[in-house]
C-alpha cells in the first residue's frame, strides 16, 4: 500500500508542474501590460489613483518585467540597444517627430539599425504609420500628417521607455559606460533618461525603519555626493549652535516620528539645522540612530540628487548628472556583475515562471490588485466560509435523495415507478440549474402572489441585531432556494449512476442464490445487493470536495451570495489576477488530492481490489 | 470492411428506433435545424421585395450576405444553397437509387453534399466582387413611404430583425402592439408576440435567431473537442510508451481544472466572441473524450485483426486510422449529443454572466441577463428558459438513445 501511495504521490509532481504551467499560461493570456495598451495616455492610470512610479514598483515586486521562462539577459551585451534607446530618448517629442524621417527613408546604415531596434519593440502598426506619415503621405492634410508624426513619436518614446523599464538593471553597466564615452549632448541626455527608467530607486537617502550598520556606507555615500554638489552645506558651524542642534536632535529622537514635522516647523534656523544634520550624518563618530534620524529629516526636507536633465539643462548640470549615475554604478557594482555561477542560476531562477512557482509553492498569493488591496488568502477564506456550508448541505442532500431514488428504480426495474422516476430525473437533468434558479426567483420571490422567499443574499437587513434563533431561521429562509437549485438539478446523474450500479448487482448470480436460499426480499436487497452497489458510489464521494470548495458561479451570481463562485466571477470581471491565479491553483490542487483520495477509498471499500492490482493497471 | 461497418451501424439504428422518445427527438432536430436555416424567411425587418415607385428592390436578399455574426453568415449561406441543393440532390438521389445504393448511404452523401455546398458558398460569397452589394444598409422602410400607394413591400411573417433597436418599445410584454400614432417603421403594426427586450427587439425573433447561435456553438465546439480528443486518445492508446505517458499527463492536468471555471476565466481574459467561446469550450472538453478513446483503443490494439493487418504489411498509421479507430469511436459518438447539450448550457450561462457573445447578438442567455436586472420582465425569463430546456432535452434524448443503442448489454 505504501509503495502505491508513494508512486501516486510521485506521479502528482509532474501533474502539479503541469497545473502551474497551465495556470501561468492562463495568466499570460490576460490582456497585456496596461501601460502598453494605453500607448502613452496615462489617464486611466491616474484614474486608478496610481502614479507610473508606483505602478513600476509593483510591477517589479511581482517580477513582471522578467522574461517568461529563460533569462538570457545576463549573457547579452546591451550596448547597442541602449545606445539606440538613448538616441530616441534624448530629445523632446517634437524634435523626435522630425528625426523619424530619415528612419522612414532608411537613409543610411545607422537609420536602418535604429529602425531594426524599433521593430523589436513590437510597436503596433509601426510600418503602416511610417508609410503613411513619412514615406508617401498621400491623402492626408498637412495638419493630419503633423499630428500623425507627433503621435507616432510619442508612441515610440513610450515604447522605448517601457523597453528600458523592462530591461531594468541589465542595461545599467552598458549605459554608464556609454555615458563616459559619448560626448554629444543628445546621447548624454538620452542615457540619463534611459538610466532613470531602468533604475527605480538609484540612491538611498534614508535608512530602513530598523537601521542596520550595513546601510551606512550607501546612505553616507549618497549624502556625501549631495554635499559635494552643494558645498555651502559643509560650512563649519559655531560650537554653541552645534550643541543646541544636537540637543534638538536628541529631543526629536525621543518623540515619535509622526510629531517630527510639527517640531521641525518650530526650528528657528532651518537651513542651519540642515547643515548641522548633514555634517552630523557624515561624521563617522555619530551613533547609528542619530544618523538615521538625520537622514530621514534631510530626505524629507531636501531635493534628491539630480538624475535627469531638464530641457534647459546646462552642460555642467549634465556632467553632474553623469557623475551621479557613475556613483550609483560604483555603489552597486557587485549587483550589476554577478558571478558566472550565479548567472547560470539566474538563467532559470530569475524568470516570471520561477518566481510564480515559488509563490504558488509557498501558498503566498500576495494581495488583490483591487483598490482594497486585501490579502488574497483572506479574501478566499471569507468567501469559502460563505459558500462551503451551502455547498456541503446540498451535496449531502444530493446523496440522501439520489441514491435511494436510484435504488428504488433498480429494484422496481421496468415498472411504472421506475419509468416515472426516470422520466422525472431526465427532466431534472435537462434543466440547467441557473434556468431553474431564475424561474424559482421569478415565481417565489418576485411573483405577485407567491412572495415566499427573500430574493437574494444570505441575511435580511438588520440580521445582526436578531436573537440567535431568529438569525438562524432567517439564514435558513434565505438558503432554501439556492440549496434547492444546487441540489435538485445536480442529483440526476448520481441517481442514474446508482440505478445502473444497482441493476448490475441485481443481475449477479449471488443475488439469485440469495433469493433461492429463501432470504426475504428486503434482506436480499439491503444486505446483499445494496452494499455492493454502493461501492462505486462511495468512490464518487470525493467529487464533492472540489464542489464544496469551488461553489457555483451562476447560482451565487443569481442569488447574490458572496461565496467562492461569486469571488471567481468578480475577480474575472475586475481583472484581479492574483486572486484568480490563487483560485485556479487551489481548485486544481484540491481536485488532484480528491482524485487520489477516491482511488484510495476504492481499494479500502472494495476487498476485491488491491493496491498491487491498481498499480499494475494504472 | 465497409460491410461490417454498415451492418454495425444498421444494428445501432435498429436499436435506436426502438427507443421511441429518442427516435422522435432525433426527428425533432430536423425542424430545429430548419428553423435555424430559415430564420430570415420567418423573421426579418427587411422586405423580401419592395416596390419603390416603379422600381423593385430586394433588400432582404442583399441583407443575407451582410451580417455581423459568424453563425448568421454560416446559416444564411446554408439558406442560399438550400434550394439549389434540393434540386441537385433530388436528381443525384434518383440516379444513385437506380444504381442500387443503400438508403443510409445516399442520405449520408446528400448531407455531405449540403455541407460542401454551404462551405463553398461561404468562401465564394466572402469575396466582395461576388456578393450582392449592401445597398440599403442605412435605409429604414418607414411609414411615410409605406403609406404611399407607390411604395409597398412584401414582408416576412414576423417583420422584425433580431438586432434592430426600437426606442419606443423597451421591455414591452407579450402581444404588445404600438399605438398607431407612434407608427414609424413599416412593421410597426405587427404585435410583438412574445414581447420585447431592453432594446425594443422582438423576443420571439431573438429566440429564433438564438437557435442559430446555440446550435453553432454546440456543434463546432463539440466537433472541435471530439476531433482533438479522438486523435490524441488514439495516439496515446495505440503507441503507448512515452507518447502515452505524455498525453496521459496532459489529460490528467486538464482534468484537474474545473471545466466551467476554466472556460469562464479564459473567456473573461480573451474577450467575448463566438469563436473564442467555441475554441475555449473545445480546448477544455477534449480530455474526457481522449481518455475514453484511449481506453477503447488499448482494448482494440490487442485484438487479432490488428495483428492480421500488421502482418499483411499495413503501416501503423493505416492500422490505427482505418482499422482500430473506426471500431473505437462509439464512446466519442455517444458523448457528442450530451456534449452539444452542455455546450449550449455553457454558452447561455456565459451570456447570463455577461461573458457571452457581444450584446446585440441574439443569445438566449443574453435575454436572461436582461431579466436578471428586473424580474418584472417575466417573458424574458420564461421563453428563453423554455428554449434552452427544449433544445437541451432534445439533445439529451438523442444521447440517451444512442448510448442505449450502442450498449451491447442492452441489446436483445
Amino acid at each position: 500500500m505504501w509503495s502505491y501511495l508513494l508512486r501516486r504521490l510521485l506521479l502528482m509532481i509532474p501533474t502539479l508542474f503541469g497545473v502551474t504551467l497551465v495556470s501561468f499560461a492562463v495568466m499570460q493570456m490576460a490582456p497585456g501590460d496596461p501601460l502598453l495598451l494605453q500607448g502613452g495616455d496615462q489617464g486611466s492610470l491616474a484614474a486608478q489613483g496610481e502614479t507610473r512610479e508606483a505602478y513600476l514598483v509593483r510591477r517589479r515586486d511581482l517580477k513582471l518585467d522578467r522574461p517568461l521562462f529563460l533569462n538570457l539577459r545576463y549573457f547579452r551585451d546591451w550596448t547597442e540597444p541602449v545606445r539606440h534607446a538613448a538616441w530616441f530618448l534624448g530629445v523632446p517629442v517634437e524634435q523626435l517627430a522630425q528625426d523619424l524621417a530619415p528612419l522612414a527613408r532608411l537613409a543610411d546604415q545607422t537609420a536602418r539599425a535604429r529602425l531594426r531596434f524599433l521593430h523589436q519593440l513590437d510597436i503596433p502598426e509601426l510600418d503602416r504609420r511610417l508609410q503613411r506619415f513619412f514615406r508617401s503621405p498621400g491623402k492626408e492634410s498637412p495638419e493630419q500628417i503633423r499630428a500623425g508624426r507627433l503621435s507616432l513619436a510619442r508612441t515610440v518614446r513610450n515604447y522605448v521607455q517601457v523597453f528600458c523599464e523592462n530591461l531594468s538593471f541589465h542595461g545599467v553597466p552598458a549605459a554608464v559606460k556609454l555615458l563616459e564615452q559619448e560626448s554629444s549632448e543628445r546621447m548624454r541626455r538620452g542615457l540619463a533618461w534611459a538610466l532613470r527608467y531602468m533604475v527605480v530607486e538609484p540612491f538611498r537617502y534614508e535608512f530602513s525603519d530598523n537601521p542596520q550598520p550595513e546601510e551606512v556606507q550607501e546612505v553616507e555615500a549618497t549624502w556625501r555626493r549631495w554635499a559635494q554638489l552643494n558645498p555651502q552645506f559643509l560650512q563649519p558651524l559655531l560650537q554653541e549652535q552645534q550643541k543646541a542642534f544636537h540637543a534638538l536632535l536628541e529631543k526629536l529622537l525621543q518623540t515619535s516620528q509622526e510629531q517630527w514635522s510639527l517640531l521641525l516647523e518650530q526650528v528657528p534656523q532651518m537651513d542651519r539645522f540642515l547643515h548641522f544634520l548633514l555634517q552630523h550624518l557624515l561624521d563617522p563618530q555619530s551613533p547609528l540612530e542619530e544618523k538615521a534620524a538625520c537622514a530621514r529629516i534631510l530626505a524629507s526636507e531636501l531635493d534628491p540628487l539630480p538624475l535627469v536633465p531638464r530641457e534647459d539643462a546646462s552642460a555642467e548640470t549634465l556632467e553632474q548628472i553623469a557623475q551621479n549615475w557613475q556613483l550609483h554604478y560604483r555603489l552597486h557594482r557587485q549587483e550589476y556583475h554577478p558571478s558566472w555561477g550565479r548567472r547560470l542560476w539566474l538563467l532559470v531562477a530569475d524568470t516570471q515562471y520561477a518566481y510564480m512557482l515559488v509563490r504558488l509553492a509557498t501558498f503566498n498569493f500576495g494581495r488583490s490588485t483591487l483598490r482594497t488591496q486585501e490579502p488574497v488568502s483572506q479574501k478566499i477564506w471569507e468567501a469559502f466560509k460563505v459558500s462551503a456550508p451551502l455547498m456541503a448541505l446540498s451535496q449531502v442532500l444530493i446523496y440522501l435523495i439520489a441514491v435511494p431514488l436510484g435504488v428504488i428504480c433498480a429494484v422496481k426495474h421496468n415498472s411504472w415507478v421506475d419509468r416515472a422516476i426516470s422520466l422525472g430525473l431526465f427532466i431534472l437533468y435537462s434543466i440547467p440549474a441557473y434556468v431553474a434558479g431564475m424561474l424559482l426567483l421569478l415565481f417565489f420571490c418576485y411573483g405577485d402572489y407567491l412572495k415566499w422567499f427573500p430574493s437574494g443574499g444570505l441575511h435580511s437587513e438588520g440580521a445582526q441585531q436578531m436573537s440567535p434563533w431568529a438569525y438562524w431561521l432567517d439564514y435558513l429562509h434565505h438558503i432554501v432556494l439556492p440549496t434547492l437549485c444546487l441540489t435538485l438539478f445536480s442529483l440526476a446523474a448520481l441517481a442514474m449512476y446508482s440505478r445502473t450500479s444497482m441493476l448490475e448487482v441485481l443481475g449477479q448470480d449471488y443475488i439469485r442464490t440469495a433469493r433461492a436460499k429463501g432470504l426475504s426480499e428486503a434482506k436480499v436487497i439491503l444486505k446483499h445487493a445494496l452494499r455492493n452497489a454502493l461501492i462505486p458510489i462511495i468512490t464518487l464521494f470525493s467529487n464533492t470536495i472540489p464542489a464544496v470548495l469551488g461553489g457555483s458561479v451562476l447560482i451565487e451570481y443569481l442569488f447574490n451570495i458572496p461565496g467562492m463562485g461569486r469571488l471567481t466571477f468578480e475577480s474575472i470581471e475586475n481583472k484581479d489576477y492574483p486572486t484568480l491565479m490563487a483560485l485556479v491553483y487551489i481548485n486544481a490542487i484540491v481536485v488532484m488530492i480528491s482524485i487520489l483520495a477516491s482511488d484510495i477509498l476504492y481499494v479500502l471499500v472494495d476487498p476485491r481490489i488491491s493496491f498491487q492490482k491498481r498499480s499494475q493497471a494504472g | 470492411m465497409s460491410d461490417t461497418q454498415d451492418s454495425y451501424w444498421s444494428i445501432v439504428w435498429q436499436q435506436f428506433r426502438k427507443n421511441r422518445p429518442a427516435y422522435w427527438a432525433a426527428w425533432a432536430l430536423v425542424p430545429l435545424f430548419l428553423l435555424s436555416i430559415f430564420a430570415p424567411v420567418l423573421a426579418s425587418d427587411r422586405p423580401f421585395a419592395y416596390y419603390d415607385r416603379g422600381r423593385w428592390l430586394f433588400p432582404w436578399f442583399r441583407e443575407l450576405f451582410h451580417v455581423e455574426e459568424p453563425s448568421d453568415y454560416f446559416y444564411n449561406m446554408a439558406l442560399v444553397v438550400f434550394f439549389p441543393w434540393l434540386v441537385l440532390g433530388g436528381w443525384l438521389n434518383r440516379r444513385w437509387r437506380r444504381g442500387g445504393m443503400a438508403r443510409s448511404r445516399r442520405w449520408g452523401r446528400l448531407l455531405g453534399l449540403y455541407a460542401l455546398l454551404t462551405l463553398a458558398a461561404m468562401v465564394v460569397f466572402s469575396l466582395d466582387v461576388v456578393r450582392p452589394a449592401h445597398l440599403y444598409f442605412e435605409r429604414r422602410f418607414v411609414r411615410e413611404e409605406f403609406g404611399d400607394p407607390q411604395r409597398w413591400g412584401i414582408y416576412p411573417p414576423l417583420p422584425f430583425g433580431p438586432t434592430t433597436v426600437d426606442e419606443d418599445a423597451f421591455f414591452k410584454p407579450p402581444l404588445f402592439v404600438k399605438p398607431s400614432q407612434q407608427w414609424k417603421a413599416a412593421n410597426d403594426y405587427f404585435p410583438h408576440l412574445l414581447g420585447t427586450d431592453g432594446g425594443g427587439r422582438d423576443v420571439l425573433v431573438r429566440l429564433i435567431y438564438g437557435t442559430r447561435l446555440a446550435t453553432t456553438v454546440g456543434f463546432v465546439a463539440v466537433g472541435l473537442y471530439i476531433t482533438i480528443g479522438v486523435v490524441l486518445g488514439a495516439l496515446a492508446g495505440y503507441f503507448g510508451g512515452w507518447v502515452d505517458m505524455l498525453i496521459s499527463r496532459i489529460i490528467e492536468v486538464m482534468l484537474v481544472f474545473p471545466a466551467f471555471f476554466l472556460i469562464l476565466t479564459l473567456v473573461g481574459f480573451l474577450g467575448q466572441s463566438i469563436y473564442i467561446i467555441m475554441v475555449v469550450i473545445g480546448i477544455t472538453g477534449w480530455p474526457t473524450i481522449a481518455r475514453l478513446i484511449r481506453g477503447e483503443v488499448l482494448k482494440q490494439r490487442n485484438m487479432e485483426y490488428v495483428l492480421a493487418a500488421l502482418a499483411q504489411g499495413a503501416s501503423h498509421t493505416r492500422v490505427l486510422f482505418r482499422h482500430v479507430l473506426p471500431n473505437s469511436l462509439s464512446p466519442a459518438l455517444v458523448a457528442a449529443p450530451f456534449g452539444i447539450a452542455s455546450a449550449i448550457i455553457v454558452e447561455a450561462g456565459l451570456s447570463l454572466l455577461g461573458f457571452g457573445v457581444r450584446p446585440p447578438a441574439p443569445s438566449w442567455g443574453a435575454l436572461l441577463r436582461e431579466a436578471h436586472g428586473n424580474y418584472a420582465y417575466w417573458w424574458l425569463i420564461v421563453f428563453p428558459s423554455l428554449a434552452v430546456f427544449l433544445t437541451v432535452t432534445l439533445f439529451n434524448l438523442v444521447g440517451n438513445g444512442l448510448r442505449d443503442a450502442m450498449d451491447p448489454r442492452l441489446r436483445r
